[in-house]
Parts: structure tokens; C-alpha cells; sequence
């Protein structure tokens, strides 16, 4: 009876010293792959296509051309590397955008406006709680066949509705203050206003909520293109690149190993960033819980 | 007097049961309605493809035989008669032939696999919430902080690595360095480790966090207070006291979860070749064979409907405030 677990705090000091190091290491992380994407293909050695079948399943580190080594097909791996980064990056960041996009207005729209546009919002975030996406990019895959753009349509559907959740309890908190009272009895339209005081304030909230969201929009696409339901085959992709490192994994493991840590290290990163968000006590976090809650 | 209170009682508990069945009923309802939206739904996709013949003939099949296949398969006739036409089906237990094996009841093929994912999915989660239960506990029983870092930490980590790449980092330590374990298939029970474990890490994190918060939550509440103040010792009153009562937002997330829970499993099994559900809606996605799709589509919306219906139940069972609500 000695000993009562209270609920563990940590101390004000440690949280402060881990909030700052989290998202330095993680932004450090995120950086150096996306600059790896972007710069690779700049240098000289760079050659994603070229076939050279005396040189395949090469190990990394072994010909100074191909640091990372050759595919089963001799081609550079540093090179697919950097291309199905660009790929796998650009569309995790063009779904987050489209989301964060649709989020920001119909969230904003429910909450300023209320009414029906809410009910309706409300009931069909209701029923994405219970949808899975990858069963119903199963079933579309299956009725049109798979295709990238079908994923980014379905990923661009469906995962909306957390940022008009958030979009909209922050629109609700601000519906009521003077700064957006004010220009509405000198006559000012109710879009004018939302769009003018309203959205400006929404939309940092749908920033951050996006920066921390690619980790796990990557999660998702990496995995559907490893099913073979996203990115399709000539077309270099990371997720791509594990399924097909798995038939070599025996004789060459680095062709999976080395996609798949780039993956991690962009998730690992962007969830890191994310507790500067997360980590209780900061203001910006504590209205978008409210947010998700209302 | 007496007879007062018994007539109360006797009241009392004839309103409850009544409730009870109100209760119930309206779930039944919601959940059949549940279903037939997802049945329809899986029609308009299948019907969003157009005919099946482009994939099941010939690119250079006659006109004639496009017709007589659109014809035994009733795509010629109005949307809404064909529509009429499934859901009769799908009533009388009949859920359309495989387009790839033709004469075999795509439900058939479904049904063969239900088994082995039930196994996986079943064993994955099991292991899963024993794992989170023992570190929520032992935190909880220790009182020391950093078994959580070490769990959750473990737990973050985890989470930073999809499920597919994680089921081929196991492959590569346990099959192919160590030659321990079958990277595949499901033939041996050592076979089902690796699936097993790729699921239960998954899960492990999930249920960690959720059962530490509600057992720091319940460990300052007033029922708690009092236990300690009777002077029961500590362990006693986590295990018999908060724990109880914290597992009852587990049962509720578990059900929530369960369809990214099957999703997910989808991507393990295909990981391992493991021969279930999800390993043949890959296949039929591949070969574009919707029936088999839409039947299993089907089955895990009555998994997971039957499930949360249990759930509640359940929950209305162990939590009286549920049903008077």
C-alpha cells in the first residue's frame, strides 16, 4: 500500500528538452531522405533504366557505380531509389494536399455555416469511421482493375473527413469571437467572412495536422503498392520495390531492406515532428483535440 | 410494506427486460440494414465495370457469343431487374459463380478460406491484447515509468514500420539468417509464428496505450481511493479493482478496429502466402473476378456486423448504464 502508481508525469523540464530534440531529429531525418530524392538524380552516375545484366543482384558497396548495389535486372538501385522516392513522396504529399484541401473547406463550410452542410458531413464521417479503405480499394481495384489514380481517387475520398473534423471544431470555436462579429454587422457577407476570418485560422490548424499526417498516408500507399493495388509495375515506387525485393530476398536482401528503410525513416520522422504538436501543453494542439472531439 | 417492494421489484425487472429486448432489437435492425447497404454497394461497384464479357472473352470474340454470355450472366437486362435479380439471389443464398471458375458458387470459395484467416486473424489479436495486457499490468503494478517508455517506445518504433515490411524483416532474420522458421504457406503450426507476431506487434501498441490510460485514469478515481483506504494492498487493488473496469474500453476499440483489422490481415496473409480470405481477394482482384471479391466483401461485412452486435451485447451485459440509455 506503500506504493500508489499516479498516473506517471514527467518532468516539465525533460518534456520540454524532448519536444525540441523529437522534431530536430525528425525533421533532420525527413530532410535528408527527400533531399537524397531530389538531388540523386542530379549527379552524374545517376541511371534508373539502363539494363545490364552482367551486373545483377549486386550487393551494396561492392561497385563503386552502384552504391547500393543492382536489381535483378542490373539497374542502379541508389538510382530506383531516388526515382521511386520522388514518385512514393508525390503522391503522399499530393493526397495530403487534395485532403488537407477538400478538409479545409467543407470542415470550415459545416462549422461557420452549420445547419444541413453539418448533419451531412457529420453522417458520412460517421460512416468513413467504419469503412476500411483497403477493402474498398479492393473492391473498386477488382470492378475497374488496379491503377494509381484509382488509389489517390479513393485515398483523396476518404481520408478527408479527420481534417474537416478538425476544420470544423476550430470554425465552431470562432464563430462567436468579435473579430469575426464585427465585419458581419458592418454588412459583410457570411462567405466574405469565412473566407477572410475564418479560413486563415482553420488553415494552420490543417497545416500542422497535414505535416503529421504523411507518415501515415505513407504507411498506407506504400502498402497498397506492395499488394500491387497502387503504383503499377514499370513505374518505380517504393512499396514496388519491396515486393519485388521479397523474391530475392534470399540471394540479394538489400533490394527490400534498403526501400524499406526509407520508408521508416520517413515515417519515423514525420511522427517525430508530430509530438512538437501532440506533447500536452501546446496551445495549437489543445484546439485541434477540441476540434476532433466537438 | 413487503408487498410493496415486490411489486416494485417484480416491475422493476420486467421494464428492464422489456428494455433489454428494445435494446437488442434495435440493434438486429441497424445491423440488417448495415448489410443490405453493403450488399447494394458491392453491386454498384461490380456494375461500375461494365459487362464482364471485355474480360472474360477474346479481345476478338463475335458479337454473338459477347451476347450469349451478357445473356446467361443477366447483364442484358434492365439495371434495375438485374439489381432485383442479385438481392433475390443473395437471398436465397446465392451469390453468383466465379467469373474464372465457371460453375463453382463464388460464396464456395470464399467459405474454403474463412477457416485459415479465422486462425490467423484469431491468434494475431489474441496474442496481441495477452501481450498488452501483461505490460499495461506490470506498469501498472510496478508503478514505474520506465517500463512505459520501454513498451511504448518499442510500441513507436513498431508503428513506424508497415506491417508488409515488418512480416519480410522477420522472414529475412528467422528464415533466412537463422533458417529457423518456414517463410511461407501454412502447413506446419512453426509456419504461423511469423504471421502471428506481425499482427500481435500491430496490435500490441494499440491496446498498451489504450489499457495504461484507462488504468492511470481509474487509478484516481474515488471507488480506488476507498479500496486503498480499506488497506488493501496495491496489487490487489489494480487486479481486482481498476482492472476490471478498464478493460471495458478495449472491448469497444476491438470492435471499432476490427474492420482495419481484416484489412490489415489482408496484407499479412499476403506477405506469408498464408492461404485465407484476403490472400484470394488479391488473387481475384489480379484475375478481375468480382463475384469472389464481392462475396468475400460480403462475409467480412457480416464478421464485422456480427462482432460490434456481440460487443454490444456484451458491453450491455457487463455495463448496465448501456442498455437504459
Amino acid at each position: 500500500m506503500t506504493t500508489t502508481t499516479s498516473p506517471a508525469t514527467v518532468p516539465a523540464a525533460r518534456v520540454r528538452r524532448f519536444r525540441v530534440t523529437g522534431p530536430l531529429v525528425g525533421t533532420v531525418l525527413v530532410g535528408l531522405v527527400v533531399l537524397f530524392c531530389i538531388a540523386y538524380p542530379l549527379l552524374p552516375g545517376y541511371d534508373a533504366y539502363t539494363q545490364n545484366l552482367d551486373k545483377m543482384l549486386l550487393g551494396p558497396f561492392v561497385d563503386p557505380s552502384h552504391p547500393l548495389g543492382t536489381d535483378a535486372l542490373g539497374r542502379d538501385e541508389a538510382s530506383r531509389l531516388a526515382l521511386a522516392g520522388r514518385i512514393t513522396l508525390g503522391i503522399v504529399v499530393a493526397i495530403v494536399a487534395v485532403n488537407a484541401l477538400i478538409g479545409l473547406v467543407v470542415g470550415t463550410s459545416a462549422g461557420y455555416l452549420g445547419g444541413k452542410v453539418d448533419t451531412v458531413l457529420m453522417g458520412w464521417a460517421d460512416v468513413q469511421l467504419a469503412l476500411p479503405v483497403i477493402l474498398v480499394l479492393i473492391a473498386l481495384s477488382a470492378a475497374l482493375g488496379p491503377s494509381v489514380w484509382l488509389m489517390i481517387i479513393v485515398l483523396a475520398a476518404t481520408y478527408w473527413v479527420g481534417y474537416a473534423r478538425v476544420a470544423r471544431g476550430t470554425a465552431l470555436s470562432l464563430r462567436e469571437r468579435d473579430f469575426v462579429i464585427a465585419p458581419r454587422i458592418q454588412g459583410a457577407s457570411r462567405w466574405w467572412t469565412a473566407r477572410k476570418h475564418i479560413m486563415p485560422n482553420v488553415a494552420v490548424q490543417i497545416l500542422i495536422l497535414a505535416s503529421t499526417d504523411i507518415g501515415g498516408v505513407m504507411l498506407l500507399t506504400s502498402s497498397f503498392d506492395f499488394l500491387g493495388l497502387g503504383v503499377q509495375a514499370p513505374t518505380p515506387s517504393w512499396g514496388l520495390m519491396i515486393s519485388e525485393g521479397q523474391k530475392y530476398i534470399r540471394q540479394a536482401p538489400h533490394l527490400a531492406l534498403v526501400p524499406g528503410i526509407a520508408i521508416f525513416l520517413v515515417i519515423i520522422g514525420t511522427n517525430l515532428i508530430s509530438q512538437r504538436f501532440t506533447a500536452e501543453g501546446s496551445a495549437l494542439f489543445r484546439i485541434a483535440k477540441k476540434g476532433k472531439r466537438a | 410494506m413487503l408487498e410493496t417492494i415486490r411489486q416494485h421489484y417484480v416491475y422493476n425487472t420486467s421494464v428492464r427486460k422489456a428494455l433489454m429486448a428494445r435494446y437488442v432489437l434495435r440493434r438486429l435492425i441497424q445491423a440488417v440494414v448495415t448489410l443490405a447497404i453493403v450488399v447494394s454497394l458491392t453491386f454498384v461497384f461490380g456494375r461500375l465495370s461494365g459487362s464482364p464479357a471485355a474480360i472474360l472473352l477474346t479481345e476478338n470474340a463475335p458479337q454473338s457469343q459477347i451476347d450469349a454470355l451478357n445473356h446467361r450472366l443477366g447483364f442484358d437486362l434492365p439495371i434495375w431487374q438485374q439489381y432485383l435479380n442479385y438481392m433475390g439471389g443473395v437471398l436465397h443464398g446465392d451469390f453468383g459463380d466465379s467469373y474464372r471458375q465457371p460453375g463453382v458458387p463464388s460464396m464456395q470459395l470464399v467459405f474454403e478460406r474463412i477457416p485459415a484467416s479465422f486462425q490467423l486473424g484469431f491468434a494475431g489479436l489474441a496474442v496481441g491484447l495477452l501481450l498488452a495486457l501483461i505490460a499495461a499490468v506490470s506498469i501498472h503494478l510496478t508503478g514505474r515509468r520506465s517500463l512505459r517508455t520501454v513498451f511504448l517506445g518499442f510500441g513507436s518504433l513498431r508503428q513506424a514500420i508497415p506491417d508488409f515490411f515488418f512480416g519480410l524483416l522477420l522472414v529475412l532474420v528467422f528464415s533466412v539468417w537463422l533458417g529457423a522458421l518456414p517463410s511461407l504457406g501454412n502447413a506446419d503450426w512453426r509456419a504461423m509464428i511469423m504471421p502471428v507476431l506481425t499482427i500481435a506487434t500491430g496490435q500490441f501498441v494499440v491496446y498498451t496505450r489504450l489499457m495504461d490510460n484507462a488504468l492511470s485514469e481509474q487509478s484516481v478515481s474515488d471507488y480506488t481511493r476507498t479500496a486503498y483506504a480499506r488497506g488493501e494492498r496495491h496489487s490487489t487493488v489494480v487486479l481486482t479493482e481498476t482492472l476490471p473496469n478498464a478493460l471495458l474500453p478495449v472491448l469497444t476499440v476491438a470492435g471499432i478496429n476490427l474492420g482495419t483489422f481484416l484489412g490489415g490481415l489482408v496484407i499479412v496473409e499476403n506477405v506469408f502466402a498464408w492461404p485465407g480470405l484476403g490472400q484470394l481477394m488479391l488473387g481475384a482482384v489480379y484475375s478481375r473476378d468480382f463475384p469472389v471479391v464481392q462475396s468475400a466483401l460480403i462475409i467480412i461485412a457480416v464478421i464485422f456486423v456480427v462482432a460490434n452486435l456481440l460487443v454490444d451485447l456484451i458491453y450491455g451485459l457487463v455495463d448496465p448504464r448501456v442498455r437504459l440509455s
